[in-house]
């Protein structure tokens, strides 16, 4: 017999101070949902790199939430982190600047690197970015 | 990378690939340290130190370097990422990371109520959990994720048809400070209540309503402060209440 | 129930935020396991977590309508400083509101 899949979604003002709301939310599921303790930790890293994106580019510094509806099947585990602002590239950097180099563009190569499958696309009509991350479980 | 920096790397790649310029690796090996450090970062909070983690996604940093082909018009970042992220995982598969975090994570427990139970003393009040970390030298979250854990938390629902009679009276005692349970009829409940707890619970709840000690004696005799006595005893009658719900909603059916 | 586990989680990360002490943080948590065992409304349960002036205030809901009302709100009443329960168009809510630091008290034995 098939489970319901379990859906959780969890939405916190876009800033840095929350994002341990994402990784907290994951521990939780992770409490009946047996998740490997390395899958768990890559996928803490991957919501913290997607809602991470979506604190610094989606609001311009302004205020807005982001929301991570978590769906916990037999078989994957769904991530899909959404906002509603306008995704404003910062503007052209002209020095070397590691950090915001990093956190702004690498973010997306590590999730793919730790999920299975990573799916970016506008928002409902047109506003916002909506990032879904699929990993594939093994049976169990 | 910024566009500048793109021409640099780019350049040097090229200068070290091409015309085996052994310089231009150097250069690039130190440039892109910071880029390594960034992603070692982000894999900081595992309980592996920070600096392994760098030594070893600058061995992926090197790799990255040296395999990277010039020619392809790939950039450089989509394959160094990669390859270095894939050092730093594999880091962890090496040393059976998995394998110990349930110890850990029963070490972490131990040495928080430890350090939680001495800040209560010396503070004369509840350390917020920011200073419980701080004490501990552990992340905010961390210490959230093991206090919760320590606790047994039902797996069942809370949620029974009441029953008036003996609930009565053992409610509205756990409503007031000090519940009485010698007074509760019905044992075999009271029973099922104290099997739900762990052994420290259990003694404190035994301690208080059997022996009729009081918090500061308690405190004194399993050598904790009298706060931490008041809020063991507090969970573990909540606890003990979910369980008896529990055993007579299985038996009303 | 994953839910449960999220929520007393996820209420501890703000209630972190927040500068809560240990203590006021668990009593929360425990009152929040105590409310999400309650029997849903609608498939779909929600937890609000809003920042107060003492503290954090919680409302969870939208649950069926129960008889165990004084005695839940007693109950929660020894856990975080207010309960209430309050009727909704799509069900009962719970209100809680939760203090940071507990309260000075006269300490007796």
């Amino acid at each position: 017999m098939k489970m319901d899949d379990t859906q959780i979604r969890l939405t916190f003002p876009a800033k840095p101070d929350y994002l341990l709301l994402a990784r907290l939310a994951l521990a939780g599921l992770a409490r009946s949902v047996p998740l490997d303790p390395e899958l768990l930790a890559d996928m803490k890293l991957a919501v913290t790199e997607a809602c991470g994106n979506a604190v610094r580019h989606a609001y311009g510094g302004g205020e807005g939430p982001v929301s991570v509806v978590f769906v916990a099947g037999d078989d994957r585990l769904e991530m899909i982190v959404e906002d509603r602002g306008s995704g404003l590239d910062p503007s052209a950097i002209l020095e070397w600047d590691v950090e915001k180099r990093v956190n702004g563009g690498m973010g997306m190569t590590i999730i793919r690197e730790l999920v299975d499958k990573v799916d970016v696309a506008p928002g409902a009509d047109g506003r916002g970015t909506v990032v879904r991350m699929t990993k594939y479980l093994a049976p169990s | 990378m910024t566009r500048v920096m793109d021409r640099n790397i780019n350049a040097l790649l090229v200068a070290y690939h091409r015309d085996g310029d052994a310089e231009a690796r150097e250069h690039l090996l130190v440039d892109l340290m910071p880029l390594v450090r960034a992603l070692a970062s982000r894999y900081a909070g595992r309980g592996e130190p920070l600096e392994d983690l760098v030594q070893v996604g600058a061995l992926g940093l090197i790799k990255a370097v040296d395999r990277f082909d010039v020619d392809r018009g790939v950039e450089f970042s989509s394959y160094a990422v990669p390859t270095i992220v894939g050092e730093i995982r594999r880091h962890f598969r090496d040393k059976a990371w998995a394998m110990h975090v349930p110890r850990r994570l029963k070490e972490l427990s131990v040495r928080l109520s430890r350090v939680l139970d001495e800040l209560t003393t010396e503070l004369g009040r509840s350390p917020t959990v920011q200073e419980l970390a701080e004490a501990t030298g552990v992340e905010e979250e961390e210490v959230i994720d093991a206090l919760d854990s320590a606790h047994a938390y039902s797996t069942r629902s809370l949620h029974a048809p009441f029953d008036d009679e003996g609930e009565d009276s053992l409610f509205d005692k756990l409503g007031a400070e000090e519940p009485g349970y010698a007074d509760v009829e019905d044992g075999s409940l009271v029973r099922a209540g104290l099997d739900a707890l762990d052994a420290r619970e259990r003694r404190i709840v035994e301690l208080r309503f059997f022996e009729e000690m009081t918090q500061s004696q308690i405190a004194a005799e399993l050598g904790i402060s009298q706060m931490h006595v008041s809020r063991l005893l507090r969970r573990a009658l909540v606890t003990m209440r979910g369980k008896i719900d529990q055993v007579m909603g299985d038996e009303n059916g | 129930m994953s839910c449960r586990a999220v929520g007393r989680l996820v209420a501890g990360g703000v209630a972190c935020r927040l500068g809560f002490e240990v203590e006021q943080m668990e009593d929360l948590q425990l009152a929040i396991e105590a409310v999400l065992s309650r029997q849903a409304a609608q498939r779909i349960l929600m937890l609000e977590l809003c920042r107060s002036e003492s503290g954090l205030e919680v409302r969870v809901g939208p649950f069926a309508p129960a008889d165990d009302e004084t005695r839940l709100r007693h109950l929660l009443c020894t856990l975080v400083g207010d309960a209430d329960v309050q009727d909704s168009g799509d069900g009962e809510w719970i209100v809680l509101n939760a203090t940071k630091q507990r309260a000075l008290v006269p300490t007796s034995s």
